[in-house]
């Protein structure tokens, strides 16, 4: 997880350091840009409450970020509001915060991905199936690509495997 | 005395509802406002108060309206709908019901 302004208290910046919280708390597929505004202006009352308790503003805005709580589960509570199609690519490719505890998904996902493959495989087969060309189509296009998802899967987040199929996609068929 | 996850879960509508009747209100201030007649004993997380506005948004129990803090700030306001109110009024009588539900069961213990 990114770390926020750990410069020292002289040089701290508060309306930065606030700006840079709202950023990562963006990058989280849930929470939208109109949404931000409203925990904007949270996080700036929990600080101006702490700072009129005498707390200087870099342990007020540490304090208040810590009590909005893990970018994680605020995304987690606002992805609940999710529609439903949001939440089926989530469940296929995961959100941002599930990079933090990757290991756990990533054997979830390949067992999806390998029945996704095993699906189209055979449906294609049996669709082209009269095909002179059926097995090379296997062979060649479908069953190397399946490799290559699973593997990629294995060395990188959800996120990332998704972007790297679609650009050897791209590659090949231009 | 510390709430369990389920009973807070079940009393925030009501809760949220209850306050707004009182006047329009925003995201800090109710919860504040929950904290002081809990006498701090329910505490809410910050993070979980404003998706559960959004979903009573989305049922037309409340309505938001963007405005400005005292500092110039922009704040989104949440005022009650009639929707809302008799949600509210249901709310209420189902605790109520189960508050004499439980003191009945109690009574007849002790008896």
């Amino acid at each position: 997880m990114t770390k926020i302004n750990e410069s020292s208290n002289e040089n701290f910046d508060l309306n930065a350091a606030v700006q840079q919280w709202c950023e990562l708390v963006l990058s989280s597929d849930s929470i939208k840009n109109k949404n931000i505004d409203e925990l904007k202006d949270h996080l700036y009352c929990q600080i101006e409450s702490f700072l009129e308790q005498g707390q200087s503003p870099q342990h007020a805005f540490k304090q208040a970020i810590s009590k909005m709580g893990e970018v994680d589960i605020l995304a987690d509570e606002y992805s609940k509001n999710r529609t439903f199609l949001n939440k089926l690519c989530a469940f296929e490719y995961g959100t941002v915060g599930d990079k933090a505890n990757q290991p756990t998904n990533v054997n979830s996902l390949i067992i999806q991905q390998s029945i996704l493959w095993a699906a189209a495989m055979l449906a294609t087969s049996l669709l082209i199936a009269d095909n002179q060309q059926a097995m090379s189509v296997i062979f060649t296009v479908l069953l190397p690509l399946c490799l290559v998802n699973v593997i990629s899967l294995k060395k990188n987040s959800a996120t990332k495997e998704y972007r790297c199929i679609k650009n050897k996609l791209i590659k090949w068929f231009s | 005395m510390k709430y369990s996850k389920d009973f807070v879960a079940a009393s925030t509508t009501p809760l949220i509802l209850s306050i707004l009747k009182l006047g329009q209100s925003y995201g800090y201030a109710i919860i504040q406002q929950v904290k002081e007649i809990s006498q701090g004993e329910m505490l809410w997380a910050d993070g979980m108060l404003y998706p559960i506005l959004h979903r009573l948004e989305k049922k037309l129990f409340i309505e938001a309206v963007w405005g400005l803090s005292e500092t110039g700030r922009k704040r989104k306001y949440y005022k009650l709908l009639p929707e809302g109110e008799d949600e509210l009024k249901k709310q209420r009588q189902n605790w109520q019901q189960l508050n004499t539900m439980l003191t009945k069961l109690a009574g007849e213990k002790d008896d």
